[in-house]
Formats: C-alpha cells, structure tokens, sequence
C-alpha cells in the first residue's frame, strides 16, 4: 500500500510537470492539479453532486431489478438441469451482443425517462451477475463437498447462506465487482443521449460547451468512483479468499 | 446389516465391480481391502446413495449412514463449530463431553486448514458417531496420516464405537490396519472385479486391543499379514 503510494505520487508529479511544458497546450491537456482544483470547485457548488448522484441512483435501482433477478435464476439453474438447459441457449445467444445497441430500442420502447437507461444498466449488468453466480452454485453442487451435504443433511437455512452462499463467495464477489464496473460505463453511456442530468450528461454538455476542464474532471470523477469500488471489492475477496 | 449382492458397476465402457456380494453382520467392524482402483470407494458410495446403483442390490438395516470421508470432509470457508452445528445441530451435553475428552474443544474456531490431518479426521469421527447412525462407512480415513497420528485416531475410532456398537465398514489398502481394527476382512480383487477373500480374525464381541507395536508381534497375524500382502501383490502382476 505504501509503495503504491509513492508510485502514485511519482506519477502525479510527473504528468504535473509534463503537462505544465510550455509547448503543451494548455486548454485541451490541463495539469492534474488544474482538473483536481477544478473537481473540487464543481463539487463545492454542488453541480457534480446533483449528476453524480442521479447517476448512481440509476446504478441502485438497475442493481435493485438485476441482483435478485440474477441470484434466483442461477439458483434455479444449479438446481434443476431442465432450466439450465432452456435458458442456456437464451443466454449464449444474448450475452455477446454489446448491450449499448439495444439502447435505441430500449429508447422506443419505454420513452428518454429513466426507464430506458435503466433498463440498459440492468440488463448489461444481468448478465455478469448471472453468469458469475450460475458458476460459483455449479462449482460447489458438482463438487466433492455436496456430499457431505448429503450424508449430514442440513437445514435450508444453512444450505442456502452457510453452503451455497459462502461457499461461492469468491464467484459472487467477482460477479458484482464486474458488474458495478460495466454498470458504471452503461450508465454514461446511456446519459450521453435523451438526457439533462447524470454524469454522462454533464460530460457530454461540458463538451458542448467547450468547457474542456469540466469534461476532463467527469472523467477523474468517474475513475475515482471505480478506482474505489476496484479496490474496495479487491480487499474483500483478498480477505475472503484466505480459507477457500 | 450391510448386504450387497450382485453388483456390477460401469464408468462408460469399463467395468469396475462385477456381480459383488458382501454381507456384513450387525455391530461389528468389516474392512474392505484392496489395491487402489479396485473399487473400494465406489462400493462405499453406492451403499452411502451416493453415487446410483447400476445393477445390483444393496440392503442395510438402517438408511441412516454416517461417512467419513478421506479428505475434504468439512466445508473450508466455515469454523470446525459451524461446520459441526450445519451437520449436526445444536451441540448436546454429551457430544461437547465427547469433544473434551478428545481434546477437541479448543479448534472448535479454527477453519479446517487450520487443523492437522489428524485432528481434522478426529473431528470426522467424532461428527460421524455423533449422528449415532447404524452404519458408518470410512473410506480410507486414516492414509494420509503419521504412524503416531494413526495410533491415536484407532484408539479415538474403538473407543467411540464401543459407545453403541454401530457397524462399522473400513476401506483401506493398509494390512497392518485392518489387522488392527476389524472383526473381519474382505478383499476386493482388481482382477475378478469382486470379493475373491474373506477372513475373520477376531470373535465378533472381541473389542480389538490397538496397539500397534503389540500387533507386529502376533504370530497369527504375522500369517494373516502374509496372506493378504500375497494376495495384493498378485492382483497387481
């Protein structure tokens, strides 16, 4: 930790000097300390605070749909090898597809409101959840430990939290922690069109503003946003990961 | 009561048993022997229900089977007390006597890889005649262990099953051990495919003295030691 903050450290200093050259122009490429003190002030007058928050707000509640969503169908797919089957097929044919090109159908079909971006994030992210979960439950159904399961039967209860849950932690972890990250690029991606608030838009408009800053301390917003979520959830399976 | 007859087992083409039979009176304790791929674990599974029968019958007095397995028997991500909770329920007086007497109280919250293979297998046995199960198979429960570890898990193993006298059917390729455990042996052949041998060695009401150096000096068992490492050796050429 220590060490990756000095690298960090290096590099700022680094691009800081870099992009402080004279032969650089400053207007397109600012210096990290310029967007920083840029950020701070948009946060100060609450500007990013409003689109940030409108964005994740769309992340939650497409992670509301999605999550059980994901969890009861990979459960039942585990469980009964008729579904995994009829469903199998659905998946392989649909999971390929970038899922930003049924957004103009998504846009069609439940109007520019929050429905359709919505309805983007949580089917791109369904997937992730899905097809991590289906993984992990298979692993430990086919596994040797299912026999202990079998010999010493256990309640429900433990079955579903202290067996299945548990036991594919590894699984789930990594399935939420692709999904918050392609969740957060649906998300812009959905606000950059049919949009007046979330992140993307506030990108987009500083954009069309000519307001190359702004543009640029979206961006660091953003990767701030995943840097921590990348980070956070790396912890948790690095500490989780010790007895599996 | 433990009775197989006429089972034959396939992995696709290639058959593994071929029309066993096995009979193995109540209360006592069996050991099946044989040279590894012989189908010893598989004949476990398939009494235990888990893995389905092909051809053949399999008859026990009881449905409930406890098993013990050779490895892998507890779920890593839990503590020895949650792993023991999940299998068994809440712990009665009796069975946190057993756990002190077995000096098992203080893993109770270690994960499993945390533990020896010893103990980790103590634990096992403890788990599989807590459940007081008429049967109890084991497969191969003690290979992976020390001579010394070995000792003190047959002592562990003898006395827990004077307790209730469950039937007891040991899997093992260790003559040496089976000597030392059981009522009687049968061998499972690779070559026929089936029990080829069967021995008694003790009185079925005999509860057999482990100790291993005592063992090495038994000239009836010496005899018996020859036998079956005769008929091992055979199976292999």
């Amino acid at each position: 930790m220590k060490k990756q903050l000095v690298f960090f450290l290096i590099w700022f200093i680094f691009l800081e000097i870099f992009f402080r050259l004279p032969f650089i122009d400053h207007t397109f490429f600012p210096s990290p300390l310029v967007v920083f003190k840029n950020t701070l002030l948009l946060l100060n007058n609450n500007q990013l605070i409003f689109h940030l928050s409108s964005s994740l707000f769309r992340l939650v509640i497409a992670f509301i749909f999605s999550l059980p969503l994901a969890l009861i169908l990979s459960l039942l797919c585990a469980h009964f090898k008729l579904i995994d089957q009829i469903l199998n097929p659905v998946i392989a044919f649909s999971f390929p597809l970038p899922k930003v090109a049924i957004y103009p159908l998504l846009l069609l079909l439940l109007g520019i409101d929050n429905y359709s971006k919505v309805a983007l994030i949580a089917v791109g992210i369904f997937y992730l959840l899905f097809i991590n979960f289906r993984i992990g439950f298979l692993r430990l159904r086919n596994s040797q430990l299912m026999d202990i399961i079998k010999i010493y039967p256990v309640t429900r209860f433990h079955y579903f939290f202290y067996f299945l849950m548990k036991g594919s932690l590894q699984e789930i972890l990594t399935g939420l922690k692709l999904a918050l990250n392609y969740g957060l690029t649906l998300v812009v991606v959905s606000e950059l069109t049919a949009s007046n608030n979330g992140i993307g838009y506030f990108i987009w408009k500083s954009w069309d503003q000519f307001k190359v800053i702004d543009v640029y301390s979206g961006v660091l917003t953003l990767s701030i946003i995943g840097f921590v979520l990348y980070y956070f959830f790396n912890k948790i399976i690095e500490r989780t990961s010790r007895y599996y | 009561m433990i009775s197989i007859s006429g089972l034959d087992y396939h992995f696709d083409s290639r058959q593994v048993l071929k029309s066993l039979h096995l009979n193995v009176p109540e209360g006592i304790i069996h050991s099946l022997i044989g040279t590894t791929g012989a189908g010893k674990t598989l004949t476990l599974k398939l009494i235990a229900g888990l893995m389905p029968i092909q051809t053949g019958k399999v008859a026990t007095t009881s449905n409930d089977i406890s098993f013990v397995f050779q490895q892998n028997s507890f779920l890593p991500w839990l503590t020895m007390q949650e792993n023991l909770k999940c299998s068994l329920g809440e712990f009665s007086k009796e069975f946190n006597q057993a756990l002190a007497q077995l000096n098992l109280s203080l893993f109770l919250e270690s994960h499993p890889k945390e533990l020896s293979g010893g103990t980790l297998q103590k634990f096992a046995l403890v788990r599989a005649f807590a459940k007081k199960s008429k049967i109890i198979l084991l497969d191969e429960p003690f290979s992976h262990l020390d001579i010394v570890q070995k000792e003190d898990l047959y002592k562990t193993l003898i006395l827990l099953w004077q307790g209730y006298r469950p039937t007891l059917l040991i899997v093992s390729h260790d003559i040496d051990e089976v000597l030392l455990l059981s009522h009687s042996i049968s061998f499972l052949s690779l070559k026929s495919k089936h029990i080829s041998n069967s021995f008694d060695i003790r009185p079925y009401e005999e509860i057999p003295q482990v100790t291993l150096a005592k063992s090495r000096q038994d000239n009836g068992n010496y005899q018996l030691f020859e036998k079956l490492l005769g008929l091992l050796k055979e199976d292999l050429t």
